[in-house]
């Protein structure tokens, strides 16, 4: 009886990692928007965005 | 009986367990939203119909766990099959009814593997990719999302303190409806690929599929399909526990536990763990409000869904057996196993139709309890 620790070690990796990075920028975008600084806040939720869609395009390709 | 009639009954059984997938589990995705006021239900329960849909396209890992691992294709026919989809159908239907958030996936597991164990021997049980695939993570993912959903919120909750209220107000709610839409979406790759896994074992028992084959096209799309009815017609019932009972939520928390939820079901999808949704995100709420409050999580409400949890699997083993076993002796076993079946759904949803769960109502609970809030404040 084999576990593979290693996959669930990357769950959990990938799962840390992208949500750090999301909630922080994601937050960084909401403080930007609320001194009305408007393109980093902007820049912010584009970079959300994007990690969205990389993990998105490892799952699917 | 005509296996190929079988395979077809399997088929629409399989198809109709998915729909009650969907209609058990739209409270995972949009409970939080629902109960924040970020979305109004019907918008909330559409959005995550259409997302369910196309998860169901991202990926068939989950899928290939299931035709080509826990059992072996083998010792099993696509009656044994049928028995313990019957048995995972009444399990639903049963926690449905009584509002518990149990697993879909599990009773599926455990109609499966009980109904297969009976009927074939236990030999046509691959246990070690069962404890692989499906035990540990079932126990892992949901502490993954909960401890990242801890820390998730706990960075959210610092970082927010230097916003404006209202703009933080308004944006958590747009981030929660994103983030709520990614449960969907990773919902469907997950959930919806158990079903189809499901009928391509059937095709593979019944000889019309290569052993090892992954699922057809027309599978992909009817599995897709039924997840996204179901999604769209069900769940008020659960929504309740799930949104309010279990912790008070507020957007940037939704938002926290379910870009936790999202990630740690679509990394688990991909390496094709077949995990439940239910309990990922029940772990990501739990880990949130944890996050936010160490005293905020009402350890009773989640103790009575652990007890049910727990119960999934052998409860809808012990159906699936006693359907699986029934149903491999023939043509008799089968009508048998499906008038019961039948019998038994029917009256939980005319006993269901005696007091309706309507979306109006969810939303003048929250209201009420927002209410609450001001008067206390």
């Amino acid at each position: 009886m084999t576990v593979n620790w290693t996959a669930l070690l990357q769950v959990f990796g990938a799962t840390l990692l992208v949500t750090v990075l999301v909630v922080t920028l994601f937050v960084l975008g909401i403080r930007a928007l609320s001194t009305d600084k408007k393109m980093p806040a902007y820049a912010s939720f584009a970079g959300c965005v994007a990690v969205v869609l990389y993990g998105l395009s490892l799952i699917v390709f | 009986m005509d296996p190929a009639l079988v395979v077809i009954i399997v088929v629409v059984t399989a198809l109709i367990f998915d729909f009650t997938n969907g209609f058990h589990d739209t409270a995972n995705a949009m409970a939080t939203s629902i109960a924040t006021g970020a979305l109004k239900p019907r918008t909330a329960v559409a959005l995550s119909a259409v997302l369910n849909l196309v998860g169901a396209f991202l990926s068939v890992e989950v899928a290939k766990t299931i035709s080509g691992g826990i059992v072996d294709d083998a010792q099993i026919t696509p009656a044994i099959i049928f028995g313990g989809l019957v048995g995972a159908i009444m399990w639903n239907l049963v926690t449905w009814y009584a509002g518990l958030p149990s697993s879909s996936s599990h009773a599926l597991f455990g109609g499966l593997i009980g109904a297969a164990w009976v009927a074939s021997g236990v030999d046509a049980i691959h246990f070690a990719k069962v404890v692989d695939k499906v035990l540990v993570p079932a126990v892992v993912a949901p502490l993954v999302a909960g401890v990242v959903a801890a820390l998730a919120t706990i960075i959210v909750y610092r970082l927010k303190k230097a916003a404006d209220p209202r703009v933080s107000h308004t944006g958590f709610k747009v981030g929660q409806v994103a983030s709520a839409s990614l449960v969907s979406l990773a919902h469907g790759t997950n959930d919806a690929q158990k079903t189809m896994g499901i009928i391509t074992l059937a095709l593979i028992t019944s000889g019309s599929l290569a052993p090892g084959s992954g699922p057809p096209t027309w599978v992909i799309v009817s599995a897709g399909l039924a997840i996204a009815l179901g999604t769209y017609l069900g769940g008020w019932r659960i929504t309740h526990t799930l949104g309010r009972g279990l912790t008070t939520i507020e957007p940037a928390q939704g938002f926290a536990a379910q870009t936790s939820t999202a990630t740690a079901i679509l990394a688990s999808s991909h390496l094709g763990f077949a995990l439940s949704t239910t309990h990922v995100a029940s772990g990501g709420i739990m880990g949130s409000g944890l996050g936010r409050d160490r005293h905020g999580v009402k350890w009773g409400t989640m103790g009575k869904m652990a007890a049910g949890w727990l119960l999934t699997l052998p409860a809808a083993g012990i159906v699936g057996a006693i359907a699986g076993k029934w149903a491999s002796t023939g043509t008799g076993g089968i009508i048998g196993v499906a008038v019961i079946g039948g019998a038994v759904s029917l009256g939980i949803w005319i006993l269901s139709r005696r007091e309706p769960v309507k979306p109006e109502h969810i939303v003048d609970e929250v209201a009420a309890q927002a209410e609450l809030h001001k008067v206390a404040a």
